[in-house]
């Protein structure tokens, strides 16, 4: 098995679960995987791998996303809303999934880049270290930027979720 | 000690403090009840954040080929595989019908240009050799009616193979719940492991998969594209060359051709056919040797080497000792490669049949 190969095994199905979180688009996030592994291709000699790779597949996404992204979230959030709002027979598993979706994605999205970026590593396993060389933070600021993301996740959340059903109810 | 801050508290749960000071806090905690309610809910965050990123995965899985890389170089050709039944089929059909109609009129003619039937049989150079004369006469009472009822299962079995298609497009279209109750006729439909969100998530088989997301991406409201930067994207050779799937590399290597060469007996073309005995007695007869040399078409080498090198119709497959490219192979699946030489022959090779090559 060459490196490359290796590489990809270990690490693809983290990178592409790390980018459709971050974008929203699985199709897309495969496509910024795979010109990652191919940066990497070209780099050869990895020192530490996953902090590379990841900070090479988030540096992918910020300069596509600077372009369209205010646009492709709002098209995100037309399609969600849509997807909400028209099944209205759907199973109430589905709906309620949709729908949790859709407020988990505006969550994410009100936080900002870097807490969103230094969280959604820390879910696929990267550690304090590998966070601070892909984000180029210090160590000790990742502990503050985790917790400052998650207490902002989770606050966003609730405020959606809070926002959501007083309009359901006031219909 | 102070309290501790909620960042340190994080760390301390993410395990990224060193054994020190994760005893220090630890001890703290036990001590300390405004530490030991912060350390609650910063649990409760860490939690709740996990499972609000868990939502977001929830996209209709499968959709996408898992090996991206080696998708452009299997998925057409899959494809074109799943037309070329029917598309044959039907065209031997249609060829079958007219075919027949015209020969049984020329034999017709033929008889009553005034020979008698019984002089036909004694004249086997004049006229078409009599076996081949029989089974086109039988067939020609049948052929016709059969085959318009076995153009007619193609057709539907055609119909039945495009209703799923744009029934998953609709799907893809409108999003609507009703659709996808609608589509609960459709053959093996399968759920993703965590449930269908929209419709898209309905797949009938792998390669619908594919077209699913080939259609998926003008019709459902997915964010557009970034075009400009696609070019980058598209792997140069060398790049393709790395990403090589595995099993091509694999299969390829040498392979004798002795034991797999086309069955039966061989018969010189312009020879007529021998009779069943004949065929029986040569096919028993104790040195076989010359049956290589009959064969009608171009004799296959004895052993060829199948190439990593990329070919219009797969890979390439070039003599075993010198290096000109003899016809393509491409993989029927992780054991098994299927060598195409054209007028010499099809081959299956099975990996463990793999011989090392000898130097050139």
């Amino acid at each position: 098995m060459t490196d490359v190969e290796r590489l990809f095994r270990t690490y693809h199905d983290h990178l592409v679960r790390y980018l459709t979180r971050r974008l929203g688009d699985r199709d897309w996030a495969e496509e910024v995987a795979q010109e990652t592994f191919v940066r990497a291709l070209r780099q050869g000699e990895l020192q530490n791998e996953r902090a590379w790779l990841f900070a090479v597949a988030t540096n992918l996404v910020r300069d596509e996303a600077r372009k369209d992204a205010r646009r492709r979230r709002h098209l995100e959030l037309l399609r969600e809303e849509a997807k909400a709002e028209s099944a209205v027979e759907q199973p109430i598993t589905d709906l309620e999934r949709a729908q949790e979706r859709a407020l988990a994605r505006r969550a994410i999205d009100a936080l900002t880049e870097r807490d969103r970026e230094a969280l959604l590593m820390r879910e696929e396993g990267l550690d304090y270290n590998e966070i601070a060389e892909a984000l180029e933070l210090s160590l000790a600021s990742v502990g503050t930027t985790l917790s400052r993301a998650r207490r902002r996740l989770v606050e966003a959340y609730e405020q959606l979720r809070e926002a959501g059903s007083g309009k359901r109810e006031a219909r | 000690m102070n309290h501790i801050d909620e960042a340190t508290i994080h760390a301390w749960l993410d395990s990224a403090v060193d054994a020190t000071q994760s005893r220090e806090i630890e001890a703290h905690v036990a001590e300390c009840s405004t530490c030991a309610s912060a350390v609650a809910e910063a649990r409760g965050f860490v939690a709740a954040s996990s499972r609000i990123l868990n939502a977001l995965d929830d996209v209709p899985a499968g959709v996408t080929p898992k090996r991206a890389p080696s998708l452009p170089q299997t998925a057409p050709r899959k494809r074109q595989w799943r037309a070329a039944p029917w598309v044959t089929g039907i065209a031997a059909a249609l060829m079958l019908a007219v075919g027949v109609t015209t020969w049984n009129r020329r034999a017709v003619e033929k008889e009553m240009r005034s020979v008698p039937a019984s002089a036909v049989a004694s004249q086997p150079v004049e006229s078409l050799p009599p076996a081949v004369v029989v089974a086109p006469q039988r067939d020609a009472s049948t052929a016709a009616p059969v085959s318009a009822p076995a153009a007619a299962p193609e057709e539907k079995r055609l119909r039945r193979d495009a209703a799923p298609k744009s029934k998953s497009r609709a799907q893809l279209a409108d999003a609507q719940p009703r659709s996808v109750g609608a589509a609960a006729g459709a053959p093996t439909r399968e759920r993703s492991a965590r449930g269908v969100v929209g419709g898209a998530g309905v797949a009938v088989s792998r390669d619908q998969k594919v077209e699913n997301v080939a259609s998926a991406a003008p019709s459902a409201l997915v964010a557009p594209r970034p075009t400009a930067d696609m070019a980058k994207l598209i792997p140069t050779p060398a790049e393709q060359r790395a990403y090589l799937p595995t099993d091509i590399e694999e299969l390829s290597g040498c392979y004798r051709t002795g034991e797999t060469r086309p069955r039966g007996v061989a018969v010189p073309l312009g020879e007529a056919l021998p009779d069943k005995a004949a065929l029986r007695r040569r096919a028993n007869a104790a040195a076989p040797a010359p049956a290589q040399a009959e064969y009608a078409g171009a004799r296959p080498p004895a052993m060829m080497r199948l190439d990593t090198a990329r070919h219009p119709l797969g890979y390439a497959v070039r003599s075993a000792t010198s290096d000109s490219v003899i016809g393509s192979w491409r993989q029927i699946n992780g054991d098994t490669a299927r060598v195409d030489l054209l007028a010499a022959g099809q081959f299956t090779f099975a990996r463990k049949d793999r011989i090392a090559c000898p130097d050139r």
